[in-house]
């Protein structure tokens, strides 16, 4: 029942607004409904966390400790994201940016988004998971080109391009996957149901399902922003508005990854060797060092966040190919301290970019003294993304490095060294930002704090002291991981 | 020359005396010679509508020969022999509905193709032509006349009779004479003179409808034939064995 | 029809979907490369309702129709008026000559069927030959999205991509559920809406489709 909900908030809401979102009540509207859909979200929460894992609606959903947190994740994320959007896109219209049918297609889609994002999340039926990344990448494809300009439509063209082609190879990779299914629980629906899936595979053929796993990691992949399969990122992150941008590098490569992960159980449990595990292990330390050293090359600072983001997918996905108990534990943790960090950092970013009118790093200056609420928000954003304690990256990151050194000691070195590089590089493009005297061209007005004090407040707690419930819920998750 | 492989190509019984010494490699090669002798005739005149003649000649024939043997190596496949009358053998013995396979289709498309290129029919050289800069067999015999022209035209038509009796044997096998019954040999005559006018009436249709293609495409129209004698012979690994 | 007829025209329909792929990679003209779109579409529609018949899933002559109206109606109509509308007429390019992506296409069939071996072993399906061809057609899809220039050229890579992957669901299993295959199908519909919007956007932006001049976003920048 309050999954129904859940799922159909989103999409009333979106339908409202393909009518309204261009009045003047509609950001607060789309604040609203994003903010029913997390108090739904925590509702479904709490059932799962007093029951156990729940199967609603003949198999077809399945709610666990691993989606769960990472749906309540999303709402709230959309949440403040839809706050910070109100003030952000009001800005945006009034400076001409954005047309009136635009606005109310943004609005639209974004509710759009989070429900294909859910979807995605709570299904069990690993066809309707596919379905609905297609859709979550359908739904940003045109709010990335939403300015019109060149880049932008570039961008967006290349976003639809690329991960189009890397979703079909998924597709074929869940069509091999239904193939092996198939033999062992028969045609229809139910060989199509990933709890089916994993109690039966060690009947599945292997062969089938490591050729299938390799189509399924290209495909997700390329939606996680796994280098080579990376080239779309930069672009579709930096070009979109603010808000898109802070939901795509949030939330839809944690989505991605989780459609990754499911998967990789599937094939470990047919398989029972560590190929899959190998090849995310490769790719992630791959990302790492390739999103670490392309910072340094950035000038635009959304393309230097989303190469960030790049980094920080690789570590996860590395983790998560690790396997074992505290890696795993690492890389929940960290999908969830990534997102709340990021997303606050677009934030500031996207606030810093309004005010001088330009995204290029050089060209910003002086935030600490023209508008210290931003200057502050970033810097402690960008302390937090980097791993310094005491906020929750430099846990997560420690967790992941102990595991590393203990099972995989050869990768140790380049995972540092991709952690230093990032530290470094970022620490240096954003000092002389954040610092020194605001240029004349610098406006001021107000600014979206609270999303941004709140997330980095949540990354602080959990970085100094993991609540119990978070302790509790994530070791749950990590039994079903292994 | 001709007249070599006209002992070779079954017309209309299966078992020829040289049918053991020659198979459709043999017949690939005896044209080329036939083809090289003929350019040699086009560049011995020593104008240079002659050389022109045979230098198209030339480039066509290095884009034939390829897709004409796997042609034949495609048709070769599936009679596992590439004697002609062992091929020839295989396809009227398997019955009309078993021919509806992709290699076979295929390689008949690709044939049909080739046969147009090779005997200089439209849409790739017009045998009609007045015009010297369209031609490309009339270019090479030019400057003949008399009896060595009557000699030079009916080798020309004899490999337009030898090339449709070979797609007819390969493709079409059906009612050629197969045992040594005295009555089975005017019945595959009958048989082949009925054949023989329909593909007659067919090349006369398309001869119509069609426009020669500039010299340029030609290689595209070729390369076309590759491909489409390559795929039938993937389909027969892919999709027959 | 006997089953064995029937078996054999299957085969032949799918050597003419890879053919019509083939077409596609190396055809210039837009109005030409709609109509081979189409012809795949209807082989495609034509091979599912063989399918169905011959393994007795009657599913898939739902599946058939919807491809039917999806593949051969729907999405030809909608290029086509993009086309009128955007007044693209001319020919198109390739970036790399036409021996050598035809040749680069026959390398992915081979290569395609190397791949699917082990899938063949275990099918005990009727189609279990044809499965080799579905990821031919999917791999000469992204050939020629690579290799193509204009934006409605790599479109309809796309779509041959989709058809190639809907083929495989149809000769490895027999059709995905329907639910499955009704969201595959709304999304590719959905997708099509996009890119026509797209295409739009791109002319007025850039004053042409050709996908080249769509490179600025390097690194460094």
């Amino acid at each position: 029942m309050v999954l129904l909900i859940l799922l159909v908030l989103p999409l009333i809401g979106s339908l409202i607004l393909a009518i309204i979102g261009d009045r003047k009540l509609a950001y607060e509207f789309n604040v609203v409904a994003s903010g029913a859909t997390f108090i739904a979200g925590i509702f479904l929460a709490i059932e799962v966390y007093s029951k156990g894992s729940l199967l609603i609606w003949n198999d077809y959903f399945l709610v666990d400790a691993f989606n769960v947190y990472l749906a309540v994740l999303t709402s709230f994320v959309s949440f403040t994201t839809a706050m910070f959007s109100r003030r952000y896109m009001k800005r945006e219209r009034e400076h001409g940016r954005v047309g009136h049918r635009a606005m109310r297609f943004y609005h639209t889609m974004f509710q759009l988004f989070i429900f294909a994002m859910l979807l995605c999340l709570l299904t069990n039926n690993v066809g309707i998971l596919w379905i609905a990344m297609e859709l979550a990448t359908l739904s940003t494809v045109l709010l990335v080109s939403l300015y019109r300009t060149p880049t932008a439509i570039e961008a967006a063209w290349k976003y639809f391009i690329l991960c189009g082609v890397g979703i079909a190879q998924a597709l074929f990779g869940t069509v091999l996957l239904y193939f092996a299914a198939e033999k062992v629980l028969g045609e229809g629906g139910k060989s199509l149901l990933w709890t089916n899936l994993v109690q039966n595979s060690g009947q599945l053929n292997p062969t089938i399902l490591s050729l299938a796993f390799v189509f399924l990691f290209v495909g997700y992949g390329t939606k996680v922003g796994l280098v080579p399969m990376h080239n779309w990122l930069p672009d579709a992150h930096s070009e979109g508005p603010t808000p898109i941008s802070a939901v795509l590098s949030g939330l839809l490569l944690n989505v991605a990854l989780y459609a990754l992960v499911r998967c990789k159980i599937i094939v470990d449990g047919a398989t029972h060797t560590h190929h899959a595990g190998y090849i995310m292990m490769i790719f992630g330390l791959l990302s790492v060092l390739v999103g670490a050293f392309s910072l340094l090359r950035q000038k635009d600072i959304k393309r230097l966040f989303s190469y960030s983001s790049i980094e920080h997918m690789g570590i996860t996905t590395f983790a998560f190919g690790l396997g074992g108990s505290i890696a795993t534990y690492g890389a929940l943790l960290h999908m969830l301290v990534h997102s709340l960090t990021k997303s606050s950092i677009f934030f500031t970013v996207g606030h810093a970019a309004q005010m001088h009118g330009t995204q290029e790093i050089v060209k910003i200056k002086g935030l600490f003294r023209g508008s210290p609420w931003v200057g502050w928000g970033l810097m402690f954003g960008v302390l937090a993304i980097i791993g310094m304690p005491p906020f929750g990256i430099f846990i997560s990151e420690f967790f992941i490095l102990t595991a590393t050194i203990k099972s995989a000691p050869y990768a140790a070195p380049f995972l540092l060294l991709g952690l230093v590089v990032t530290f470094a590089a970022i620490l240096h493009k954003i000092q002389p930002m954040v610092a020194g005297e605001p240029p004349a061209y610098q406006k001021h007005f107000k600014v979206a704090n609270f999303p941004v004090i709140m997330h980095l407040v949540l990354v602080l707690i959990i970085g100094l002291f993991l609540p119990v419930f978070l302790n509790n819920w994530f070791h749950k998750a990590v039994e079903i991981l292994i | 020359m001709t007249l070599l492989i006209a002992t070779i190509v079954p017309i209309l019984i299966i078992d020829l005396p040289f049918s053991t010494t020659a198979d459709v490699i043999a017949i690939v090669g005896l044209l080329a010679i036939v083809r090289f002798f003929t350019a040699l005739a086009g560049m011995d005149v020593g104008t240079s509508f002659g050389g022109m003649g045979a230098s198209r000649e030339m480039m066509i024939a290095s884009l034939a020969e390829p897709a004409m043997l796997i042609t034949v190596f495609t048709v070769s496949l599936s009679s596992h022999s590439t004697s002609l009358s062992q091929i020839v053998q295989t396809v009227a013995n398997s019955g009309i509905l078993a021919t509806i396979r992709p290699s076979f289709i295929f390689a008949l498309w690709a044939f049909l193709m080739i046969a147009v290129a090779e005997t200089g029919r439209i849409p790739v050289d017009n045998p009609n032509t007045h015009l010297e800069l369209t031609m490309i067999h009339e270019a090479m015999i030019l400057e003949y006349s008399g009896r060595h022209l009557a000699l030079m035209e009916w080798a020309s038509m004899m490999k337009l009779f030898l090339f449709i009796s070979l797609g007819k044997a390969i493709f079409l096998p059906w009612g050629i004479a197969q045992s040594d019954q005295l009555i089975a040999i005017p019945m595959a005559l009958g048989f082949g003179i009925l054949k023989f006018t329909v593909i007659g009436f067919v090349l006369v249709v398309f001869e119509m409808m069609l426009a020669k293609m500039r010299v340029f495409r030609t290689t595209e129209f070729l390369g076309a034939a590759f491909l489409i004698a390559t795929l039938g012979m993937l389909f027969y690994f892919i999709l027959e064995s | 029809m006997t089953q064995q007829v029937i078996e054999q025209i299957i085969i032949m329909l799918a050597a003419m979907i890879l053919l019509t792929s083939f077409g596609m990679l190396v055809q210039r003209k837009i109005y030409g490369l709609i109509s081979l779109f189409t012809w795949q579409g209807v082989f495609l529609a034509i091979t599912t309702a063989f399918v169905g018949y011959v393994a007795g899933r009657h599913e898939l002559y739902i599946s058939s129709l919807l491809t039917l109206v999806l593949k051969v109606i729907l999405l030809p109509l909608i290029l086509r008026r993009l086309i009128v509308k955007l007044k693209i007429h001319r020919e198109i390019d390739t970036i790399v000559n036409v021996s050598l992506t035809m040749l680069l296409g026959v390398g992915l069939v081979i290569f395609s069927y190397q791949i699917t071996a082990p899938i063949r072993e275990l099918s005990t399906f009727v189609t279990q030959s044809i499965i080799a061809i579905a990821l031919a057609t999917v791999m000469i899809g992204l050939l020629m999205m690579i290799t193509r220039r204009h934006a409605v050229t790599q479109i309809i890579g796309f779509l041959a991509m989709e058809n190639g992957l809907f083929f495989a669901a149809v000769s490895a299993t027999y059709g995905m559920p329907l639910v499955v295959e009704l969201g595959v199908a709304i999304d590719v519909l959905i997708a099509a809406f996009i890119f026509g919007i797209f295409f739009f956007h791109i002319n007025s932006s850039f004053e042409s489709l050709d996908v080249d001049q769509m490179a600025s976003l390097k690194e460094g920048n």
